[in-house]
Protein backbone atom coordinates (compact mmCIF):
# COMPACT_ATOMS: atom_id res chain seq x y z
CA UNK A 1 0.00 0.00 0.00
CA UNK A 2 1.51 3.58 -0.91
CA UNK A 3 -1.35 6.47 0.20
CA UNK A 4 -1.58 10.04 -0.15
CA UNK A 5 -3.71 10.49 3.36
CA UNK A 6 -5.25 13.92 3.89
CA UNK A 7 -6.92 14.67 7.43
CA UNK A 8 -9.22 17.52 8.29
CA UNK A 9 -10.43 17.99 12.05
CA UNK A 10 -13.14 19.72 14.03
CA UNK A 11 -11.59 22.36 15.29
CA UNK A 12 -10.24 23.11 11.61
CA UNK A 13 -6.48 21.65 11.57
CA UNK A 14 -5.53 20.11 8.30
CA UNK A 15 -2.45 17.65 7.15
CA UNK A 16 -1.03 15.47 4.83
CA UNK A 17 0.94 12.76 5.10
CA UNK A 18 2.77 10.38 2.60
CA UNK A 19 2.34 6.66 3.77
CA UNK A 20 4.22 4.30 2.43
CA UNK A 21 7.01 1.37 2.98
CA UNK A 22 9.55 3.16 1.51
CA UNK A 23 13.17 1.14 1.39
CA UNK A 24 16.21 2.85 2.41
CA UNK A 25 18.54 2.41 -0.50
CA UNK A 26 22.62 2.16 -0.01
CA UNK A 27 23.45 4.07 -2.86
CA UNK A 28 21.59 7.54 -2.53
CA UNK A 29 22.04 8.65 -6.55
CA UNK A 30 18.64 10.64 -6.71
CA UNK A 31 15.99 8.31 -8.94
CA UNK A 32 18.46 5.14 -8.93
CA UNK A 33 15.63 3.66 -8.85
CA UNK A 34 14.55 4.27 -12.40
CA UNK A 35 17.37 2.34 -13.70
CA UNK A 36 18.08 -1.64 -13.85
CA UNK A 37 20.35 -2.19 -11.48
CA UNK A 38 23.48 -4.80 -11.08
CA UNK A 39 22.45 -7.47 -9.18
CA UNK A 40 26.44 -9.06 -8.61
CA UNK A 41 26.71 -6.57 -6.16
CA UNK A 42 25.33 -5.91 -3.41
CA UNK A 43 26.20 -1.88 -3.70
CA UNK A 44 22.73 -1.15 -4.83
CA UNK A 45 20.69 -3.41 -2.14
CA UNK A 46 18.06 -1.98 0.49
CA UNK A 47 19.29 -1.61 3.96
CA UNK A 48 16.86 -3.89 6.46
CA UNK A 49 15.09 -0.48 7.38
CA UNK A 50 12.27 1.05 5.72
CA UNK A 51 12.69 4.93 5.93
CA UNK A 52 10.49 6.72 8.72
CA UNK A 53 6.83 8.20 8.11
CA UNK A 54 7.96 10.98 10.39
CA UNK A 55 10.91 11.47 7.40
CA UNK A 56 8.65 11.34 4.51
CA UNK A 57 6.81 14.63 2.90
CA UNK A 58 3.86 15.75 5.10
CA UNK A 59 2.24 19.32 5.68
CA UNK A 60 0.25 19.99 8.99
CA UNK A 61 -1.74 23.54 8.77
CA UNK A 62 0.61 25.16 6.09
CA UNK A 63 0.00 29.01 5.92
CA UNK A 64 -1.34 28.98 2.74
CA UNK A 65 -4.83 27.31 4.66
CA UNK A 66 -5.41 24.31 1.89
CA UNK A 67 -4.29 21.06 0.82
CA UNK A 68 -4.93 19.33 -2.08
CA UNK A 69 -3.84 15.82 -3.76
CA UNK A 70 -4.65 14.30 -7.35
CA UNK A 71 -1.55 11.44 -7.26
CA UNK A 72 0.95 14.13 -8.00
CA UNK A 73 4.19 14.05 -6.96
CA UNK A 74 4.39 14.92 -3.00
CA UNK A 75 7.53 16.97 -2.87
CA UNK A 76 10.09 18.79 -4.65
CA UNK A 77 14.47 16.79 -5.77
CA UNK A 78 15.08 18.61 -1.58
CA UNK A 79 13.07 16.29 0.30
CA UNK A 80 15.54 14.79 2.70
CA UNK A 81 15.12 10.84 1.65
CA UNK A 82 14.42 10.12 -2.23
CA UNK A 83 11.03 8.47 -2.74
CA UNK A 84 11.86 8.33 -6.47
CA UNK A 85 10.68 9.59 -9.71
CA UNK A 86 6.65 8.94 -10.59
CA UNK A 87 5.45 8.71 -13.54
CA UNK A 88 2.47 11.06 -12.48
CA UNK A 89 1.82 14.23 -13.82
CA UNK A 90 1.17 17.31 -11.81
CA UNK A 91 -1.35 18.34 -14.21
CA UNK A 92 -4.36 18.27 -12.33
CA UNK A 93 -2.73 19.39 -9.03
CA UNK A 94 -2.01 22.43 -10.66
CA UNK A 95 -5.38 23.00 -11.94
CA UNK A 96 -7.23 22.01 -8.59
CA UNK A 97 -4.37 24.66 -6.87
CA UNK A 98 -5.35 27.40 -9.14
CA UNK A 99 -9.27 26.69 -8.66
CA UNK A 100 -8.69 27.18 -4.86
CA UNK A 101 -6.38 29.97 -4.92
CA UNK A 102 -9.14 31.76 -7.55
CA UNK A 103 -11.50 31.57 -5.51
CA UNK A 104 -9.74 33.02 -1.74
CA UNK A 105 -8.50 35.93 -4.30
CA UNK A 106 -12.07 36.32 -4.77
CA UNK A 107 -13.37 35.82 -1.35
CA UNK A 108 -15.07 33.02 -2.72
CA UNK A 109 -16.55 30.68 0.69
CA UNK A 110 -15.95 27.30 -0.81
CA UNK A 111 -19.09 24.36 -0.80
CA UNK A 112 -18.90 20.46 -1.01
CA UNK A 113 -20.45 21.26 -4.89
CA UNK A 114 -17.38 22.80 -5.55
CA UNK A 115 -15.38 20.16 -4.89
CA UNK A 116 -17.94 18.28 -7.05
CA UNK A 117 -17.03 21.02 -9.76
CA UNK A 118 -13.44 20.24 -9.26
CA UNK A 119 -13.38 16.91 -9.79
CA UNK A 120 -14.79 16.69 -12.72
CA UNK A 121 -13.31 20.04 -14.30
CA UNK A 122 -11.76 19.13 -17.59
CA UNK A 123 -9.17 22.26 -17.93
CA UNK A 124 -5.82 20.52 -19.06
CA UNK A 125 -3.51 23.49 -17.66
CA UNK A 126 -0.42 21.87 -20.20
CA UNK A 127 -2.63 21.88 -23.12
CA UNK A 128 -3.75 25.85 -22.54
CA UNK A 129 -0.24 27.27 -22.31
CA UNK A 130 0.65 25.76 -25.64
CA UNK B 1 -12.91 7.79 2.28
CA UNK B 2 -14.36 8.34 5.63
CA UNK B 3 -14.70 10.42 8.83
CA UNK B 4 -15.43 9.38 12.71
CA UNK B 5 -16.98 12.30 15.32
CA UNK B 6 -13.95 13.94 15.11
CA UNK B 7 -11.76 13.60 11.66
CA UNK B 8 -12.78 13.42 8.22
CA UNK B 9 -9.78 11.95 5.55
CA UNK B 10 -9.40 11.45 2.22
CA UNK B 11 -6.78 8.43 0.58
CA UNK B 12 -5.13 8.22 -3.10
CA UNK B 13 -2.56 6.06 -4.83
CA UNK B 14 0.59 7.65 -3.74
CA UNK B 15 2.79 6.92 -6.59
CA UNK B 16 6.52 6.59 -5.58
CA UNK B 17 9.52 4.54 -6.66
CA UNK B 18 9.34 1.92 -3.76
CA UNK B 19 10.19 -1.03 -5.91
CA UNK B 20 13.57 -1.75 -7.93
CA UNK B 21 14.94 -4.38 -10.66
CA UNK B 22 18.24 -6.19 -10.54
CA UNK B 23 19.81 -7.51 -13.36
CA UNK B 24 20.80 -11.14 -12.19
CA UNK B 25 23.50 -13.60 -13.47
CA UNK B 26 22.78 -17.06 -12.88
CA UNK B 27 24.51 -20.42 -13.31
CA UNK B 28 23.55 -23.09 -15.79
CA UNK B 29 21.38 -24.71 -13.50
CA UNK B 30 19.82 -21.93 -12.68
CA UNK B 31 19.29 -22.62 -9.15
CA UNK B 32 22.20 -20.08 -7.59
CA UNK B 33 23.07 -16.16 -8.19
CA UNK B 34 25.73 -14.61 -8.56
CA UNK B 35 26.79 -11.76 -5.77
CA UNK B 36 29.64 -10.18 -4.72
CA UNK B 37 32.15 -12.74 -6.02
CA UNK B 38 30.02 -16.01 -4.64
CA UNK B 39 26.80 -18.24 -6.17
CA UNK B 40 23.85 -17.66 -3.52
CA UNK B 41 21.38 -20.46 -3.36
CA UNK B 42 18.22 -19.05 -5.05
CA UNK B 43 15.16 -19.81 -2.52
CA UNK B 44 12.58 -21.38 -3.80
CA UNK B 45 8.79 -21.93 -3.44
CA UNK B 46 5.87 -23.15 -4.13
CA UNK B 47 2.26 -21.79 -4.68
CA UNK B 48 -0.82 -23.53 -5.85
CA UNK B 49 -3.71 -21.81 -7.85
CA UNK B 50 -7.03 -23.46 -8.30
CA UNK B 51 -8.17 -24.08 -11.92
CA UNK B 52 -11.55 -24.85 -13.29
CA UNK B 53 -10.82 -27.72 -15.92
CA UNK B 54 -13.42 -28.25 -18.37
CA UNK B 55 -15.12 -31.31 -17.41
CA UNK B 56 -15.69 -29.00 -14.01
CA UNK B 57 -13.41 -30.64 -12.01
CA UNK B 58 -10.61 -28.23 -9.87
CA UNK B 59 -7.18 -28.99 -10.26
CA UNK B 60 -4.00 -27.13 -8.56
CA UNK B 61 -1.58 -25.69 -10.74
CA UNK B 62 1.54 -25.20 -9.19
CA UNK B 63 3.73 -22.07 -10.17
CA UNK B 64 7.33 -22.35 -8.63
CA UNK B 65 8.89 -19.06 -7.97
CA UNK B 66 12.12 -18.24 -7.76
CA UNK B 67 13.74 -15.53 -4.88
CA UNK B 68 17.13 -13.94 -4.39
CA UNK B 69 17.63 -11.84 -1.02
CA UNK B 70 15.77 -8.75 -2.95
CA UNK B 71 12.66 -11.00 -4.08
CA UNK B 72 11.37 -12.77 -6.73
CA UNK B 73 12.69 -13.45 -10.64
CA UNK B 74 10.53 -11.94 -13.00
CA UNK B 75 10.77 -12.60 -16.74
CA UNK B 76 11.76 -9.78 -18.88
CA UNK B 77 8.64 -10.54 -20.75
CA UNK B 78 6.33 -9.76 -18.13
CA UNK B 79 8.02 -6.42 -17.47
CA UNK B 80 6.43 -5.35 -20.55
CA UNK B 81 3.13 -4.48 -18.86
CA UNK B 82 3.88 -2.54 -15.57
CA UNK B 83 7.70 -1.00 -17.03
CA UNK B 84 6.26 2.42 -17.45
CA UNK B 85 5.23 2.74 -13.07
CA UNK B 86 8.43 0.96 -12.02
CA UNK B 87 11.09 2.73 -13.49
CA UNK B 88 9.41 6.30 -13.53
CA UNK B 89 7.67 6.89 -16.98
CA UNK B 90 11.18 6.03 -18.42
CA UNK B 91 11.60 2.40 -19.70
CA UNK B 92 14.69 1.69 -20.19
CA UNK B 93 16.42 -0.73 -22.46
CA UNK B 94 15.06 -4.13 -21.68
CA UNK B 95 15.92 -6.72 -24.53
CA UNK B 96 13.47 -8.94 -24.75
CA UNK B 97 13.98 -11.96 -26.95
CA UNK B 98 11.58 -14.51 -26.40
CA UNK B 99 14.05 -17.26 -27.61
CA UNK B 100 13.87 -20.27 -25.39
CA UNK B 101 15.94 -22.84 -25.84
CA UNK B 102 15.35 -26.45 -26.55
CA UNK B 103 14.27 -27.45 -23.35
CA UNK B 104 11.88 -24.61 -23.10
CA UNK B 105 14.30 -22.43 -20.68
CA UNK B 106 14.04 -18.58 -21.57
CA UNK B 107 17.27 -16.52 -23.06
CA UNK B 108 16.13 -13.49 -21.65
CA UNK B 109 18.23 -11.64 -19.02
CA UNK B 110 16.55 -12.37 -15.29
CA UNK B 111 15.38 -9.42 -13.37
CA UNK B 112 14.44 -9.62 -9.55
CA UNK B 113 12.00 -7.58 -8.06
CA UNK B 114 12.15 -6.29 -5.10
CA UNK B 115 8.95 -4.12 -3.60
CA UNK B 116 8.84 -2.08 -0.43
CA UNK B 117 5.39 -3.26 0.35
CA UNK B 118 6.65 -6.87 0.66
CA UNK B 119 10.48 -6.50 2.03
CA UNK B 120 10.12 -6.08 4.95
CA UNK B 121 9.16 -8.91 6.80
CA UNK B 122 6.75 -8.23 9.73
CA UNK B 123 6.55 -4.29 8.31
CA UNK B 124 4.00 -2.59 10.72
CA UNK B 125 4.45 1.02 9.10
CA UNK B 126 0.91 1.16 8.08
CA UNK B 127 -0.65 -0.46 11.49
CA UNK B 128 -0.83 3.41 12.27
CA UNK B 129 -3.62 4.28 9.79
CA UNK B 130 -6.00 2.63 12.17
CA UNK B 131 -5.50 5.67 14.27
CA UNK B 132 -7.98 7.50 11.97
CA UNK B 133 -10.54 5.95 13.32
CA UNK B 134 -9.67 6.76 17.09
CA UNK B 135 -8.30 9.98 17.31
CA UNK B 136 -10.32 12.69 18.31
CA UNK B 137 -8.37 15.52 16.54
CA UNK B 138 -4.89 15.62 13.95
CA UNK B 139 -2.23 16.25 16.60
CA UNK B 140 -3.29 13.56 18.34
CA UNK B 141 -3.26 11.63 15.32
CA UNK B 142 -0.11 12.76 14.74
CA UNK B 143 1.12 11.52 18.10
CA UNK B 144 0.07 8.33 17.17
CA UNK B 145 2.22 8.06 14.32
CA UNK B 146 4.97 8.43 16.31
CA UNK B 147 4.72 6.03 18.88
CA UNK B 148 3.59 3.53 16.16
CA UNK B 149 7.09 4.09 13.81
CA UNK B 150 9.35 4.04 17.11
Amino acid sequence: MAANLILADNSGNIAYQLAVPMPRRKDLTPYLGCRVLDGRTTQFDWTNEVIPLTKLPRSINPEKGYLSNCNNRQASDHAEYDFGATHMSSGRSIRIDELIREGIANGHKFTPEDMIAYQLDTVDVFARNM
Amino acid sequence: MGRSAHMTWGLTAAIVDNSDLWEEQLNKKRDRYFVDGEWRKLKITGEYIKVKQANGKIKDKKISIKMTHRGPLIRADQLRFNAALLFGGNVPNLPVTDQVTKDGKSLDTTYSFGWGGAFYEGDTSLDFLDSVMTATDVPEFFEMMQDATH
